[in-house]
């Protein structure tokens, strides 16, 4: 009966109405065609309204009569048409972007605002990505978000994110709808999503709609630009460590239109003489202690490749294909020459990056149904591998070689439905299903030893060692159905269904999400909003540090490792005073269950082997209030964002205790983070930016107090640094039981602008950290300095001091 | 150009440490160690923890009362020497032990029993050379006591002196380590299958219980692996000691978990918290009996297997992390 219940409640919008006529068609931009995501298309006579989708479509049914449509969108002029609609019309429509921004009525629902019955999400604009100061002068959209309530960084620097207190592995990344694994490059000092290359950038933080799922706590949703159908254009950027070409254009005018853009680190310009200045150093030290004449060479590098093309074959049927490939690649090595003449050749280099390529295809069935299917495959790898080689030894005859290889890989294969049906201007529903095929490959490694010993081995001696864990196959099942229904003027809600199952090894998880967001208008600038998700997550990374390493590893659950769970629930109040700034305040809570931590004493590093043995499972929860303060029109834009967060794990569960079976606070809980951003536009050709960033210091787990280990040996008391017995044990007060110093940091931007008669260039200042100060990045205990007469200290590493960066940017 | 390029790195690579303000805890707590051992003259330590600054291994507790009750006898204590308290009473097999202390305005508590000692017979050792690397394998019988849940633990360690010439920094050692802890692989699924043992090879180590072997006359292969990363100098003398240890499940568990702790390999890894069984206190007061072979490596060069030994299976493998 309740199945029933429930299956006539999603099938509500399906029901029959008066005689109606359906407006449909695309909105784009006049100048260059790229499709508007979010754009509204409103009947000003009826109050009816649709909103245009990922693909610029949209879809309106109004009753037979005149209608007077009104189509906007955020920093471009409104069109009106009036007409007489008695039967199924189609209507394109082009927007040319406003001069005078601040003029505008906005009128628009965008994804989260006020109107919106999404709540917990945001759309960042690439403009105001590439406004924000940023480190090494490199404009970068997680950086951006950071900068948003609710969303933290981890360590200084780093572009991982922490969204409302799950894991960095919690969140999904989709680049055209398909999941990037590791979206760091550096080490996590830039992500890899080029702004040149994206167009729409929409974060998820709570209220998932139910056509996302597969991680917890967060969904980054980045369109790439389709490119300009109308003229060819582009832009080249020259910044301090990293260069970017960006071209687009039509292939055939106003049907086919690619987009390309390209970035490449240089940072071994500056790393290539640092290593000449250090040989020449080394080549001037002798003595017995000291490597001599050793010969160091060393470099690190990334590229991005971003490209797209889009092909129409009618106003009604669209094909894109988009790629996406980006490595970094460190390498080192060391050639020394001993004093008894030998050489010794030491050397590693580790290789990373995601490539994902899909293919995707639009059609309009009818006027009411738009179908979207693609084909996807997503890989993110990694290879490390190091060797020594001792190339003549002390006998002259003996050689060694020694090489070790280490890779990972996941790959997914995707095949996905997604159908979009507007009966009514009061429902938006949305469908669809998807398939994919898991391959996880987490470890290969290969050593191989070989060397020449005419005395103990009478020859030469070569062995090879493989460690194959092979490849692990899961199969994944999705399907959804959401409908964004407006019950009545003031009232709307978007609920919906997520279905998924995950097949691996003997096990299969099935699942069944509900997924509830509602609004309602209090007044015309007020609205209450409150939503509910549930969410589940089949994958797992694997990494022991706060810091994202490409050595981190992906892994499926298992029959003995499940699922991780999410409910969260969210509720808050969005206020609008027109022209002047829009405000938010929203709570949360979220419960998580199954979530993984390492057991005490054990670390992943290199061996996926046995990985199930080395975590427990246990759950988790995490609440907090987020304001937002947002002004986006005018000359004086910017936001203040405040979280005040409780994120803590619990561990209790028979045999798998961690801290005593009591609460702790998890890695990234913190209790205040504060964000002040403020931008200033003095003309067309001048234009300021200024951020402050605070948050409470990082939780790390610390023993302030030892003791020795127990021996029936009296003598080994006075002995504890040497002897196998013996030796200090800690005193365990808990895990990450102690906070770091708090962290904050201003950087400062400005922006020169010129227009020439065919281009126009922006140079770009900035200067990150303009106080220097020092914020940790990590702590360790310092045996070479003293505190307060004790021998050593605890020291805290600072890694950015004041940094200023310029790039310079043409458009043409 | 090389100059300019520096000037422009040097920040960005640059690292700034900053020496941190950090409260001491304002009581410290008390640490009871004792592993009262069969054949050894009973004694405890017992101490203040130490600030993990300080260096000071000694943090004695200034007039505490140790009583302490040997089956039926007591005797109390209030001097010592360096925070180790010495009772006139040698230990011996299933001895019952009760401490009570009083100290800084606490009071700790704990009890203990001296295990019996393991039944060991035919140690030997032999050296094993084989196509790929040389081994020493050690073996001995174990002997349990049917019917009772014995714990177990064997330690192997090594200790080296003479002169060694270290290739890496190109330089003569004097080596005298008292003793280290070495690789050693037991090729033995019985007791490392069980889901109590614990194999740290690492640290020279297998814990295990006998109840898959409970009752039988059981041998415990082990391959000791050579480690031949420098040139030692003629003369240049080995030890092997392999401890043989019958322990209290208490300190089966404390063992175990000051392993996990002690045996972490890497920075990263979470610490854990060690197991005690001292009311009042950390620490543990819990029983051992222990049998000790040593042998010279040097002495058994080229003996082949003696009978009875159990060479390594066909097809065994040495574990993922030593290869």
């Amino acid at each position: 009966m309740k199945c029933k219940l429930l299956i006539l409640f999603l099938l509500l919008p399906l029901g029959a109405w008066a005689q109606t006529y359906t407006i449909s068609g695309t909105v784009t931009d006049a100048k260059n065609g790229e499709t508007l995501i979010g754009a509204t298309v409103l009947d000003t006579r009826s109050g009816k309204g649709a909103v245009t989708n990922l693909y610029g479509h949209y879809s309106l049914t109004l009753k037979s009569d005149s209608v007077s449509l009104r189509v906007t969108f955020v920093g471009y002029e409104p069109q009106y048409f009036s007409f007489k609609l008695n039967a199924n019309r189609e209507l394109n429509v082009r927007l040319r972007q406003s001069i005078t921004l601040e003029e505008v009525t906005i009128t628009a629902e965008r994804t989260g605002d006020m109107r919106s019955s999404q709540m917990s999400a945001m759309e960042m604009p690439v403009e105001v990505v590439k406004s924000v100061p940023v480190l090494f002068g490199e404009a970068d959209i997680i950086k951006a978000l950071q900068l948003m309530p609710g969303v933290q960084s981890g360590s200084e620097g780093n572009s991982g994110m922490y969204v409302r207190g799950g894991g960095p592995d919690e969140n999904l990344f989709l680049l055209d709808g398909v999941p990037l694994y590791n979206v760091s490059h550096m080490g996590g000092f830039f992500s890899a999503f080029n702004t040149d290359a994206i167009k729409n950038v929409t974060l998820y933080k709570g209220s998932f709609p139910a056509r996302f799922g597969g991680r917890l706590s967060s969904v980054l949703d980045v369109t790439q630009n389709n490119g300009n159908d109308q003229q060819l254009h582009g832009n080249a950027s020259i910044g301090l460590i990293s260069a970017k070409f960006s071209l687009e254009g039509p292939i055939v005018k106003e049907k086919t239109t690619f987009s390309l853009s390209a970035r490449r680190t240089y940072a071994e310009l500056f790393i290539i003489p640092a290593v000449m200045w250090i040989n020449s150093q080394t080549n001037e030290v002798s003595g017995p202690d000291v490597v001599k004449n050793a010969d160091l060479g060393a470099g690190y590098w990334f590229y991005d490749l971003n490209a797209k093309l889009t092909h129409k074959f009618s106003d009604k049927s669209r094909l894109y294909g988009s790629f996406y490939m980006g490595d970094d690649k460190i390498y080192g090595s060391i050639n020394t020459v001993s004093s008894l003449g030998q050489n010794v050749k030491l050397g590693f280099e580790n290789l990373w990056g995601n490539m994902v390529g899909a293919l995707r295809w639009n059609y309009e069935l009818t006027p009411k149904l738009f179908l979207n299917v693609s084909a996807a495959y997503t890989q993110y790898k990694n290879d490390l591998i190091g060797s020594i080689i001792d190339l003549t030894s002390i006998h002259d005859t003996n050689s060694t070689n020694i090489k070790g290889d280490y890779a990972s890989k996941i790959q997914d294969i995707t095949l996905r439905a997604d159908f979009d049906y507007t009966p009514s201007p009061d429902h938006n529903v949305k469908f669809g299903a998807s398939f994919v095929r898991h391959i996880f490959t987490p470890e290969v490694a290969r050593s191989e030893i070989s060397f020449y010993d005419p005395v103990q081995m009478n020859g030469a001696y070569r062995d090879t060692i493989d460690i194959n864990n092979g490849s692990i196959l899961a199969n994944e099942m999705t399907a959804f159905v959401e409908d964004d229904w407006s019950i009545t003027e003031s009232v709307k809600i978007d609920y919906g269904l997520h279905l998924s199952g995950f097949k691996v090894q003997n096990s299969f998880y099935p699942s069944l999400q509900p997924r509830l967001s509602g609004r309602v208008m209090l007044t015309p600038d007020l609205s209450f909003k409150a939503g509910y998700a549930w969410m589940r997550q089949y994958v797992h990374l694997l990494s022991t540090t706060s810091i994202t390493l490409p050595t981190d590893l992906w892994v499926p659950v298992t029959d003995k490792v499940k699922p991780m769970e999410s409910h969260q629930v969210a509720a808050g109040l969005f206020y609008s005073l027109v022209g002047i700034a829009d405000f938010t305040v929203e709570g949360y809570y979220k419960a998580m269950d199954n979530l993984i931590e390492y057991k005490d004493g054990a670390t992943y590093f290199g061996s996926s082997e046995n990985w199930e043995n080395l975590v427990y499972a246990g759950r988790g929860w995490s609440y907090g209030v987020e304001l937002l303060a947002q002004r986006e029109i005018g000359k004086f834009t910017g936001w203040i964002g405040y979280t005040w967060s409780h994120t803590e794990r619990l561990f209790d569960r028979e045999g798998q205790i961690i801290n005593d079976g009591k609460p702790f606070p998890a890695k990234y809980d913190r209790r205040h983070d504060l964000s002040i951003v403020l931008n200033y536009k003095f003309s067309d050709r001048f234009d300021v930016s200024a951020t402050w960033v605070y948050s409470t210091g990082n939780a790390a787990t610390l023993a302030k107090q030892t003791y020795a280990v127990a021996s029936e040996d009296p003598d080994d008391y006075d002995n504890l640094e040497n002897h196998a017995h013996t030796g200090t044990l800690t005193r365990y007060e808990g895990r990450n039981n102690y906070r770091m110093p708090d962290y904050h940091r201003m950087d400062l931007a400005a922006n020169f602008h010129r227009q020439f008669k065919r281009c126009h260039r922006t140079i770009n200042v900035s200067v990150y950290n303009v106080y220097n100060r020092q914020n940790p990045y990590m702590i360790y205990q310092n045996s070479q300095v003293g505190y307060h007469g004790y021998p050593s200290s605890l020291c805290q590493l600072s890694i950015f001091p004041i940094l200023p960066s310029v790039a310079y940017t043409l458009y043409f | 150009m090389s100059v300019l390029a520096l000037l422009l790195l040097f920040p960005f690579f640059s690292s700034c440490e900053k020496v941190l303000d950090i409260e001491e805890p304002l009581e410290r707590d008390l640490v009871l160690n004792a592993v009262p051992a069969a054949g050894r003259q009973a004694f405890v330590h017992f101490a203040y923890t130490r600030f993990f600054l300080d260096d000071n291994n000694d943090q004695p507790v200034p007039g505490a009362v140790i009583t302490l009750r040997i089956n039926d006898t007591v005797q109390t204590l209030d001097s010592m020497v360096r925070s180790k308290y010495f009772f006139d009473h040698i230990l011996r097999e299933n001895d019952s032990l009760e401490i009570d202390i009083q100290a800084d305005g606490r009071h700790v508590h704990a009890r203990t029993y001296v295990p019996l000692y393991p039944v060991v017979s035919n140690f030997a050792a032999a050296y094993v050379p084989t196509a790929d690397f040389n081994y020493v394998l050690a073996s001995f019988d174990l002997s349990d006591h049917a019917g009772r849940d014995e714990y177990y633990n064997v330690v192997v360690t090594r200790r080296d002196s003479g002169v060694r010439y270290n290739e890496w920094l190109e330089r003569y050692d004097t080596v005298d380590t008292v003793q280290s802890t070495i690789f050693f692989v037991p090729y033995s699924d019985e007791i490392t299958s069980s889901d109590v043992s614990s194999y740290s090879p690492l640290g020279g180590r297998i814990m295990f219980l006998d109840r898959n072997i409970d009752g039988q006359q059981y041998q415990v292969p082990l391959w000791i692996l050579q480690r031949v990363d420098t040139t030692e100098v003629p003369p240049f003398k080995h030890e092997y000691l392999v401890e043989i240890e019958s322990v209290t499940p208490a300190r089966f568990r404390y063992i175990l978990s000051a392993s996990s702790q002690g045996g972490m390999t890497s920075f990263f890894a979470e610490q854990g918290e060690v197991y005690s069984n001292v009311e009042g206190a950390l620490g543990i007061f819990a029983g051992s009996a222990k049998r000790r072979f040593t042998f010279d490596p040097d002495t058994i060069a080229g003996i082949p297997i003696p009978s009875g030994m159990t060479p390594p299976p066909a097809g065994f493998q040495l574990p993922a992390d030593l290869r």
